[in-house]
């Protein structure tokens, strides 16, 4: 009889693995302190299976002080550093105390770089075991029947490679993190006396410099004017409308003589060609694809989609997430999870079909990760109600998985050149020969077909009318959460794990407006003063360089030791270097923090006394926020305008039509809309503020409604 | 210290603009041509529509958003 802790990353894995270990499949959860474990009864062993809540222990640095800089650190729990880990606390004590006694420790973390970390952590500093002597379950999907085969042929030695690869990855973030972001904000401080954290860290820098590349190409951008030629015919009783062959036009002139030319001629159809495109079917999602494909369907932010899929492997509806490979191995029951997806009633007729075609080899991608298939369904039924978002997520997941045993689809590009003199034109068409693999990935692959007019070649077209159109080119398009990570992913920078969060930090940090990844004038502060005082900041060589050597540290090629000793040389090095150039660095960070909150908080002149400006002020009464004058403190001004008390408030360099007073945005979690700083009484806003004050009343008497019953 | 005519940044090299608006000035000279040979117009009509379409970028704008209120050493003929 022997006893083991498995060691699980969270509490609903914790609750699935004890389901599939325990031998009568009813493991009896024991509460202690608000937190839990499980006990289960296995053969000869007995085992207890615990949780952690992601990592439990954290690095803080040895020697105190808020300054810079700080090189050594040690781990502590998470709790010490983080005030809203409370709840790591209980975990940690109830482990220590259940670890007393215990044969054998087995880590059943997630098989990646911060699972692994999190499981050998929880050994050496809650269970006070050697992590030597830990054995290790990998697993890529939280069904009973990949549990169970982890279970019975699990590693006699913990993934040490990866643990020392995560482990630097935390040092050297929290390095780079902390002596930078403190550099920056202490440069501010002892320039002008605020406190007022600016952030940076080693990918961040990068991506924020990638962000103001791109706004500087579009705020530099001067659009060049172009002409595009349209004609129209009428053909048997219908209007069809004609492409010109050269799709821009240069000149003015030039597209004046194409018209001229054309104006009321005929034409005649010289030739009709078609061409069949035949497309296979779009290899299986990785991280990146599914984090881009669920952005482009239902908008979700790339950490959004990976909170959903991490909630659905949880459940053990879908494989493990994070993974960059698009290939399923033979290894995977393929039957399996096609009869499980053939009992849901929303994919069992594709089901069917394809067990018709007999062909149960899926397409394969390129890209491969030694860890963790693509990501595919396990045909596993949901035990709860999936929320929309879920739902829709795991659709698009299934419908990937089931189009990976369709046809190529076979499209027919039509193309009907038609003549008048020197001048080519085109008509064109589109028809879906075969649907294949789009049958199942509908709604997902929608091509709008397109049919051909009904001509023959001969036929003779009255080209009229004809004109064209003034149009202009275009500046690159901003980011969204999606491309940004994509460029991330591109230049190797982050991981697959933590790519979504620094392109979420970009915008929590106020470095970019709205969703569109415009960059604030703090992240033009920002970015101007790295760029001319410490550029390697932002450069993406000198943390790609870095991840090339944790990289290494996995394969085994270098040691921690190393990479951690040069990356704190490089880093004091720069820390020196910014040092010398506090006084400057502060001077340029001040004036762009206050281009920042004019931007932010300032509206303009005063209208009353004319010398103050209007700017957002908060009751030290109430604590309500309002528009007042500056000399409003002083009481020699008492204009004020009230603002509404949620959501951000953005300024608009635009005046109120029908009052001429300022407008600003006001974006809430929910909505987003324009007003003017008079909107009280405003005249074109009453219908408005009516509404808003029966939307008032209703609540207000829901809320009665509620506390009477 | 002296200030960029549009936006509170430093000018660069005693010039009128700060590097951004300095830059953009430079974009803005430069396509002018192009628009020139494209559809013919002149430098004040070429401001007057870069001024309109929604594709300009803002510190262009500004740019020739303030060399139409000034008419000053910036303009062409």
């Amino acid at each position: 009889m022997s006893k083991l802790m498995v060691i699980t990353e969270k509490p609903t894995a914790a609750r699935r693995i004890a389901l599939a270990l325990d031998e009568n499949r009813a493991p009896s959860e024991v509460k202690r302190s608000g937190v839990s474990y499980y006990d289960c009864k296995r053969g000869n062993d007995d085992l207890i299976i615990v949780y952690a809540l992601g990592h439990l222990f954290e690095l803080k640095q040895t020697v105190k002080g808020w300054t810079y800089p700080r090189t050594e650190t040690m781990w502590v729990p998470r709790y010490e550093v983080e005030k809203k880990a409370a709840q790591t606390k209980s975990i940690i004590s109830l482990i220590k105390r259940l670890s007393k006694n215990v044969d054998t420790f087995v880590v059943a973390t997630d098989y990646d770089i911060e699972g692994s970390l999190i499981g050998y952590l929880t050994l050496k500093h809650a269970c006070n075991a050697d992590p030597k002597r830990a054995r290790r379950m990998f697993f890529s999907a939280l069904t009973d029947v990949e549990i169970l085969n982890a279970f019975d042929n699990m590693s006699d030695t913990l993934d040490f490679p990866l643990i020392e690869a995560g482990h630097v990855r935390h040092e050297i973030d929290w390095l780079y993190g902390i002596n930078l972001t403190r550099a920056l904000t202490l440069a501010v401080k002892n320039t002008a006396g605020w406190f007022k954290i600016i952030s940076t860290g080693r990918v961040q820098g990068p991506t924020l410099s990638f962000v103001a590349e791109r706004e500087q190409k579009i705020n530099l951008f001067v659009p060049c004017p172009f002409w595009v030629v349209r004609a129209r015919t009428l053909h048997d009783g219908v209007d069809i409308e004609l492409e010109y062959s050269k799709k821009r036009i240069a000149t003015e002139g030039e597209a004046k003589r194409i018209v001229e030319d054309l104006s009321g001629k005929m034409a005649c159809v010289e030739s009709i060609s078609s061409k069949i495109i035949i497309q296979p079917p779009h290899p299986p999602f990785n991280l990146s694809t599914l984090q881009s494909e669920a952005f482009r369907h239902f908008g979700f932010k790339p950490s959004r989609t990976l909170a959903i899929a991490q909630a659905l492997y949880l459940d053990a509806l879908i494989s493990y997430p994070r993974t960059s490979s698009e290939q399923l191995p033979k290894t995977i029951d393929i039957g399996e999870i096609l009869r499980g997806l053939g009992r849901m009633k929303d994919y069992a007729a594709m089901v069917n079909l394809i067990v018709q075609r007999s062909n149960l080899t899926p397409v394969q991608g390129k890209k491969t990760d030694p860890a963790h298939p693509a990501i595919h369904p396990t045909g596993t039924m949901a035990s709860r109600r999936l929320t929309p978002s879920e739902k829709k997520l795991y659709d698009l997941i299934a419908r990937r998985f089931l189009a990976l045993f369709g046809e190529a689809s076979e499209r027919e590009h039509l193309r009907a050149d038609v003549r008048c003199e020197e001048h080519l034109l085109y008509l064109r068409g589109l028809r879906i020969k075969k649907h294949g693999w789009m049958q199942f990935y509908e709604p997902y692959a929608v091509v709008q077909e397109k049919e051909l007019p009904r001509i023959s070649e001969d036929d003779l077209l009255l080209l009229s009318p004809v004109d064209n159109d003034e149009r202009y080119t275009k500046p690159p398009a901003r980011f969204n959460p999606a491309s940004l990570l994509k460029l991330l992913e591109k230049e190797n920078l982050g991981t697959k794990a933590t790519r979504a969060r620094i392109v979420d930090s970009i915008k929590s940090r106020g470095y970019t407006l709205n969703d569109k990844f415009e960059l604030s004038t703090l992240g033009y502060a920002l970015y101007e003063t790295l760029q001319k005082h410490i550029r390697e900041i932002l450069s993406p060589e000198l943390t790609r360089n870095l991840e090339s050597e944790m990289d290494e540290i996995q394969q085994k090629t270098k040691s921690r030791r190393d990479v951690l000793s040069r990356a704190k040389r490089d880093l004091l090095l720069l820390l020196e270097s910014f040092e010398s150039q506090e006084e400057d660095i502060g001077n340029d960070l001040v004036a762009g923090l206050q281009r920042y909150w004019k931007s932010r908080e300032e509206f303009g002149d005063c209208p009353k006394c004319g010398e103050g400006t209007l700017r957002v002020i908060r009751s030290s009464k109430t604590g309500k926020r309002f528009i007042g004058c500056s000399n409003y403190s002083e009481e020699k001004c008492d204009q004020t305008f009230p603002l509404p008390q949620k959501g951000d408030i953005h300024p608009l360099d635009k005046a109120c039509p029908y009052c001429g007073y300022q407008m600003f945005q006001v974006i809430s979690s929910r909505k987003k809309w324009e007003t003017c700083i008079n909107w009280t009484k405003c005249p074109g806003r009453q219908e408005e503020l009516k509404a808003l004050e029966e939307q008032r009343t209703k609540h207000e008497q829901k809320l009665q409604e509620g506390a009477e019953e | 210290m002296s200030f960029c005519a549009i936006c509170d940044r430093v000018v660069v090299d005693q010039k009128e603009f700060c590097y951004y608006h300095q830059e953009a000035l430079g974009r803005l000279q430069e396509t002018f041509e192009d628009w020139r040979k494209a559809s013919g117009i002149g430098w004040e009509e070429y401001l007057d529509k870069l001024c309109q379409i929604d594709e300009t970028g803002q510190w262009v704008r500004e740019v020739a958003e303030h060399i139409k209120s000034k008419d000053g050493p910036s303009t062409k003929t």
